[in-house]
């Protein structure tokens, strides 16, 4: 249950934008049921959709240091009279401190480099470096200003990650545990049950869309099922571009997932120093670099952008695969070769077959990532050569074919939200092997 | 290793087999409607695969055809206006065309200069729309426009030329003094939007009352919804006319099959279907049909000259920004 609280952070930003809409405009829903929250194109609205996206970070990280401290410790301080509060400030809390700075940082960064949230909901007033740079190169074509832009937001996240480097690795050696012995505060429990129901409530209403009409308040399939007939798709191409998103994607992950472990298993830090800076590269100004390419070289749409996504995942895709390589026992791989096995033999009798649910994990999550990514094709304006699933979303809405709109984005929230869950159901499978 | 290698060439091979052939026509987002409507007749009519490919607002149509000054990859460009014509023809992207209809443009005055570039296709005023269910007293001039909190819809005209145009009718009226009128505009303004069509979901969602967009849209609502749903009024101060144009693309591959293209831009059954898709009016003699009648007109006109606007517009674009943000 824990793991699946990561799923909105994966959903495609254009869906989490039309569920905001489904629930927050004049005409939405909570308007309907007469509530009225007017924070479309306010501060509030960019908070609560990047709170939304990234809390799942913390509670993931604060989650796991929790686990690893040791039942010991615990007892020793019960049994000197410790209360709450004590072993809170004493015990937990200093422990949980390096993840929750982690947390904090990859929180900042995400936020910090957030494109299509901010350029739908932060209305007149709020921009962040990736919407300026997509704006300068978009409309003025202002190179220089984008270039400006985009060093700024690369020097900053290059000292973020500086940083972050900087924070030590707790160990406090303990085994990782299952429960606790306590009962939550009730506290604790209600602002849990808001916290799940706040994540788990736009995420439902995102896939509602799927089969229900919030402008008319009653249920249809219609709009879904006219996503896939010959006159709607001459118009949004929505059939090939699920095609292009998941022949993209896959192609994408896969080089992401070879690639993150090549470099996984190299020795010393370099490897951690030269990807993870290039969190901080910015996707707009990385997709006219590839349009500049198609245009001069005449490369093709679907290799650039594969090759883009493939560029812009990997460190995530390091991040994720480098403990499980790091820990791999090396002894097997040392008897195999003094056996004679050579490389290739070496990764696709050992390697692979051990690490192959780490690896599918690894390669659903960057899937799914690609999946709802929106910032290079709409900043490479590529609609009509290779359409994409996140930009004929988009243009749905923008040309006002709501329901069809709301309810491909339900679709894809539940692609990505499957996708989810056969990535944890591998993982699973590892923790048996 | 073989099998590895054949599938890697049949990999390669596809990728380089998807290109486009035929021509590629540049217009923006609400030109979308061509696709299942015009396009296939004029393939019909002629044998000639057309790409239309839809690039936002106006305005990144021209970023994208300075992108591709140097390996042009597009044959026709549709619906730039006459403020973003002046940087495209200065910066020597379009090529002279002939049309052999061009004589069915009937006002000359909405040539451009130079001639032989560009042909207006179409043409209309600016105006704001409103609801009049959220809005029963409407604003009727610039300055009552700036006492209504949060409650105009604009584009950027830093990307969208019905933004761009709104910006240069502001600077039309107000002259010298427009940074002053921006200021009190401000507060009125709910979000900036990058091009008409987000913004016109946004309004049709109901999130503002009023709307930058084109005088003709009562006749867009007197025919979509049967009644005046939608009202738009032109501010006292004056109109401003938007025109757009077709032109052909500098270093087309295809000018032949370009200019065919511009004339049937131009010819009676893509003209006809110009005010009940476009909304805007027809450059050449065509039945206007009766929704039209409830299109708001103004008989003051405001305008700046193209040589005015190319010489100052980055400079006021700029303090637009530092006025805004």
């Amino acid at each position: 249950m824990e793991s699946a609280i990561f799923i909105p952070f994966f959903l495609p930003p254009v869906s989490t934008v039309i569920a905001f809409s489904l629930l927050f405009s004049t005409n939405g829903l909570l308007s309907r049921l007469g509530i009225h929250i007017p924070i479309l194109y306010t501060m509030w609205a960019i908070l609560v959709a990047h709170a939304f996206y990234n809390s799942p970070i913390f509670v993931k990280y604060i989650g796991a240091a929790l686990r690893t401290i040791p039942p010991a410790l615990e007892e020793a301080a019960l049994c000197e009279g410790a209360g709450r509060w004590a072993r809170f400030w004493r015990i937990e809390g200093p422990l949980v401190l390096p993840a929750a700075a982690k947390a904090f940082f990859l929180c900042f960064a995400y936020s910090f480099m957030s494109f299509a949230v901010v350029l739908n909901l932060g209305g007149l007033q709020y921009s962040t470096l990736e919407v300026a740079i997509a704006g300068a190169l978009r409309g003025q074509f202002d190179f220089s200003r984008a270039l400006t832009y985009a060093i700024a937001q690369f020097g900053c996240l290059f000292l973020l990650n500086a940083l972050l480097s900087l924070i030590p690795e707790v160990s406090t050696g303990g085994a990782p545990l299952s429960l606790s012995r306590e009962r939550p505060l009730r506290l604790t429990t209600v602002s849990s049950a808001l916290y799940a129901a706040f994540e788990y409530g736009i995420v439902l209403i995102g896939l509602l869309g799927l089969c229900y009409d919030f402008r008319l308040g009653a249920f249809s399939l219609e709009p879904f099922l006219r996503l896939f007939s010959a006159d709607f798709n001459r118009r949004f191409p929505v059939i090939r571009s699920l095609i292009n998103t998941f022949g993209v994607a896959s192609l994408a992950a896969i080089g992401a997932v070879l690639a993150a472990f090549l470099f996984g298993k190299a020795r010393g830090n370099w490897a951690q120093r030269v990807i993870l800076p290039t969190l901080g590269v910015s996707s707009a100004f990385l997709a006219m670099a590839l349009l500049y390419l198609h245009i001069l070289y005449r490369l093709p749409l679907f290799l650039l952008l594969t090759l883009g996504y493939l560029l812009s995942t990997l460190a995530v895709a390091y991040a994720l695969m480098r403990p499980m390589v790091r820990n791999f026992p090396l002894h097997w791989v040392e008897s195999a070769k003094i056996d004679g096995a050579s490389r290739l033999q070496v990764f696709r009798s050992i390697e692979l077959p051990l690490l192959f649910p780490v690896f599918a994990a690894v390669f659903f999550q960057v899937f799914a990532i690609v999946f709802g990514e929106f910032t290079l094709p709409y900043t490479m304006q590529i609609r009509d050569y290779l359409p994409l699933a996140s930009v004929v979303n988009y243009a749905m809405d923008a040309q006002r074919y709501y329901r069809e709109s709301a309810a491909f984005s339900g679709m894809n929230t539940a692609i990505v939200g499957a996708l989810f869950l056969v990535s944890n159901a591998l993982i699973q499978r590892r923790r048996v092997i | 290793m073989n099998r590895y290698r054949y599938c890697l060439a049949i990999l390669l091979g596809c990728l380089c087999v998807i290109g486009f052939s035929g021509l590629r026509v540049y217009a923006y987002e609400s030109l979308n409607w061509l696709k299942d409507t015009l396009i296939p007749i004029f393939e019909e009519q002629t044998g000639i695969e057309v790409t239309l490919v839809t690039l936002g607002d106006a305005g990144n149509i021209l970023s994208r055809l300075i992108l591709e000054k140097r390996r042009p990859l597009s044959d026709v460009v549709l619906g730039l206006d006459q403020s973003l014509a002046y940087r495209a023809l200065s910066e020597g992207l379009l090529e002279p065309v002939a049309p052999r209809n061009a004589d069915r443009i009937v006002d000359k005055s909405l040539f451009f200069e130079p001639e032989g570039y560009l042909y207006p296709f179409d043409y209309g005023a600016l105006a704001i729309i409103y609801d009049p269910d959220r809005l029963p007293d409407p604003p009727t001039s610039f300055r009552e426009l700036t006492t209504r909190p949060k409650s105009l819809l604009i584009q950027d005209p830093r990307n969208s030329s019905t933004g761009l145009a709104f910006f240069l009718w502001t600077v039309a009226v107000y002259r010298e003094d427009w940074r002053e009128y921006w200021k009190a505009l401000r507060p009125a303004i709910l979000t900036l939007t990058t091009g008409w069509s987000e913004g016109f979901a946004k309004f049709e969602a109901g999130e503002a009352p009023m709307m930058v967009s084109y005088a003709t849209d009562g006749a867009y609502s007197y025919h979509a919804y049967g009644s005046d749903r939608y009202k738009a009024f032109i501010p006292m101060e004056g109109a401003f006319y938007q025109t757009e144009y077709v032109g052909v693309t500098k270093g087309t591959e295809n000018p032949e099959q370009a200019r065919l293209f511009v004339e049937f831009v131009l010819s009676e059954r893509f003209q006809s279907e110009v005010p009940l898709n476009q909304w805007m009016f027809p450059t050449t003699p065509v039945e206007l049909p009766e929704a039209y009648e409830h299109a708001v007109t103004s008989s003051i006109h405001v305008s700046i000259s193209a040589a005015e606007v190319s010489k100052n517009l980055d400079q006021w674009l700029a303090e637009w920004e530092e006025i805004m943000y």
